[in-house]
């Protein structure tokens, strides 16, 4: 019976995300989930939760603040983001200018032309730093083809296209090791052009 | 008739055309593994050919145009030794699990386990991993495709090998590896225990609710996390930078200063082809077996090892090859049981091959030439390629699965091994929940290495006295509990470094290897590798 009750919370929960924002949905769940826990019924429900987000109030307005923008995936999925640090790299207000982030990308190997508007623009390339993900190498296949879209900005949130965001104690120190899996991935590339 | 079933082979093979292409570009090409190079005072080594740039040599000899490197002499290093890098590197990833693990859970507990590990330097024993095993593996790719004669894909020899030898409850490295960047912390206050009030005389017995379930009153769950994220990031920032370290200096050359006694050399000749990190290739170096297993007895078991891989395998090749196969062991054997040490022992070489007729068996060297002509006519290369793969493709390419040897095995059988090492980049726990393939063991290791925070609960007496102040308080500790944190389990992402043996026939592609050897990559220098450190061993 307690299960019917709890899965009824649930459903009811996530039904209702179309209407209240992520917000109101991160506080419904850790009150659920805490509160399953005092009520002795499961303490099973994981701390680590997937939330709607919603672009312009969770992902745009993180973006604009973010310093370093780490993007593992196919570009379609991207594509919001992308005009957005387009406008961003462009921009003409010198305030603005400053504050450009670094961005990274991990793609497939024929998505890479996507980003040459950047890499081939002498005073954007700084900003930018692509890393193809081909399918015969095998130490590189790891990230590219993990086949989830990732958007992960300064290192903390995660946002899933079509938009949903990861938060969660083991999420946030799994991301430790990734930044420096996606650092050591883009040295490889680079050295692809080293070793002849 | 011998037409039908020409036709039926060359059905059969004709799906198997491996098509060696122009681009195949690393080649073993002129071995000078002679031992009696040693009673010179001259150590052995081999040759290695960049295929491309040999090409491009030939053409700028006929434009007139300067030289270009193409070909490389690697000096071998012995078995033994290589499997004492092997021990190096499985050691520094033990190092590092170790000071990891021993940092997050010291860091996340402190100040109890600062004071018992920190303090009072409470260990285990040193670690110690055994030799690893010698075995050669075979890397996907490096036989043409659709090409199995049935003895399995073996993997390399560090498969599995990035684990401890045992998961103690106490560190096997010295406090200093882990203790750094750890300070005694009493604040902030992680949590408040549950408690038990005992009052016998009116046999009364409360507990905090929980406390059977092993949980305190209080936990403060946010600084837990933070304490273990800031061990997981002082890992990734000190202990994993000292890891890749540690590989490097397991990398260096080991050399003599001189070659006057060399049954008892101890020779590690590694060359970076060009760098054992990711897209650079391998460090790989011949290896041999030195003098002094070179008794005739443990030659012959070594033949006898390659013959019955060849029995294994023969079966599942076509006819012609099939003969062909028996013909070429029993060359290399009948050449062997000449050498003059080894007479001791011939009547046994000989013994391996008795039955077979020499006759008979350059007879069937001549039938696969002659039917090899037959699939040219049909402008296929059915057997032999002798522009990219030289000899009879499929019985060259089964010396993959040949063991490393001595050189004269190496000679008579027309291959080679090499030691290799590289790095995989690899998303995984720590300890690796793939390494050990015993579900218990996982299970166990796992269980040994979790992140668990300990609390001690409290039980308090009350006892009624017939005295003041009447009630006397007494209170006992009970065993300390765990709490398990997040992510439970260490997590890994990045590059790691493997070992592992591989056989390559002559003049066929070495696998791993990218670029030129000796040149290395940027930001990766193996201490004491530079251009004329093999000089004494290659005169």
């Amino acid at each position: 019976m307690r299960w019917i009750y709890v899965l009824f919370l649930t459903v009811f929960l996530g039904g209702g995300s179309l209407a209240i924002d992520a917000r109101d949905y991160k506080t419904a769940y850790d009150l659920l989930r805490n509160g399953l826990c005092a009520l002795r019924i499961t303490c099973l429900l994981p701390a680590d939760m997937i939330y709607p987000a919603d672009w312009q109030r969770d992902v745009q307005s993180r973006l604009e603040r973010s310093r370093e923008v780490l993007i593992i995936g196919d570009v379609q999925s991207f594509q919001p983001v992308i005009q957005y640090l387009d406008g961003w790299l462009r921009t003409t207000d010198p305030q603005r200018q400053q504050q450009r982030p670094q961005i990274f990308a991990v793609v497939p190997q024929e998505q890479v032309v996507w980003f040459r508007g950047w890499t081939e623009n002498r005073e954007l390339s700084s900003f930018v730093k692509v890393a193809a993900s081909s399918n015969e190498n095998e130490p590189l296949g790891v990230v590219g083809r993990t086949g989830l879209p990732l958007l992960i900005l300064d290192n903390q949130v995660v946002y899933m296209p079509s938009w949903w965001q990861l938060d969660g104690p083991t999420l946030r120190q799994v991301l430790t090791w990734g930044r420096l899996l996606v650092d050591q991935i883009r040295n490889a590339q680079q050295r692809k052009q080293e070793v002849k | 008739m011998r037409w039908i079933g020409l036709a039926l082979l060359l059905g059969v093979a004709l799906a198997q055309d491996p098509r060696y292409p122009d681009t195949t570009r690393y080649l073993v090409s002129a071995p000078d593994y002679r031992l009696e190079r040693l009673t010179l005072l001259k150590w052995p080594f081999v040759e290695v050919l960049r295929a491309d740039r040999w090409k491009e040599n030939q053409q700028a000899r006929l434009e007139g145009r300067a030289a270009v490197a193409h070909e490389w002499r690697l000096p071998m290093s012995d078995l033994l030794t290589t499997q004492e890098v092997a021990r190096d590197l499985r050691k520094a990833w033990q190092r590092f699990e170790e000071r990891y693990y021993w940092h997050v859970i010291t860091r996340l507990n402190n100040p109890a386990l600062y004071a018992v590990y920190c303090w009072a330097g409470l260990k285990g024993p040193d670690l110690n991993p055994p030799l690893p095993e010698v075995q050669v593996d075979v890397p996907s790719g490096s036989v043409p495709q659709g090409f199995d004669p049935g003895l399995g894909w073996p993997s390399p020899a560090a498969q599995g090998q990035h684990m401890l030898d045992a998961y103690w409850p106490v560190p096997q490295v010295n406090s200093e590896d882990f203790c750094d960047g750890l300070g005694l912390e009493i604040l902030p206050l992680m949590y408040v225990p549950g408690f038990c009030l005992d009052i016998d005389a009116i046999g009364f017995s409360w507990c905090t609710p929980g406390y059977n379930d092993g949980q305190p009153l209080w936990f403060n769950d946010s600084a837990a996390q933070t304490r273990v994220s800031d061990g997981i990031a002082h890992a990734v920032a000190t202990y994993y930078p000292d890891y890749q370290l540690d590989v490097l200096s397991a990398l260096r050359p080991r050399v003599p200063t001189d070659l006057s006694d060399p049954t008892r050399l101890r020779v590690f000749a590694p060359m970076p082809w060009q760098a054992h990190v990711l897209e650079g290739g391998a460090v790989v170096t011949p290896v041999m077996r030195t003098l002094d297993g070179l008794t005739p007895q443990n030659l012959v078991s070594e033949a006898q090892g390659i013959l019955q891989t060849l029995q294994r395998a023969l079966p599942r090749l076509p006819e012609a090859e099939r003969l062909a196969g028996t013909a070429y062991y029993y060359q290399a054997l009948n050449s062997l049981s000449k050498l003059s040490f080894l007479q001791p022992v011939s009547a046994q070489l000989t013994g391996l091959i008795a039955g077979l007729d020499e006759k008979a068996m350059r007879l069937a060297l001549n039938t696969l030439a002659a039917t090899d002509e037959g699939s040219k006519l049909a402008g296929r290369d059915l057997f032999i390629n002798h522009k990219n793969a030289p000899g009879a493709w499929r019985l060259e390419e089964l010396k993959r699965w040949f063991p490393p040897s001595n050189p004269y095995i190496y000679e008579r059988f027309g291959y080679l091994s090499f030691f290799q090492v590289w790095n995989r980049a690899e998303v995984t726990t720590v300890p690796d929940f793939r390494a050990d393939r015993n579900p218990l063991g996982v299970a166990a290791s796992l269980g040994m290495r979790a992140l668990f925070y300990w609390w001690v609960p409290v039980r308090i007496k009350v006892s009624l006295i017939p005295s003041p102040p009447f009630i006397s308080l007494t209170g006992s500790l009970d065993f300390p509990r765990p709490i398990p944190v997040a992510p439970y389990v260490l997590p890994f992402a990045g590059e790691r470094t493997y070992w592992g043996w591989v056989s390559v026939p002559e003049g066929y592609e070495i696998p791993r290897v990218k670029g030129q050897p000796g040149l290395g990559v940027s930001g990766v220098s193996i201490p004491g590798f530079s251009g004329n450190v093999y000089d004494l061993l290659l005169r």
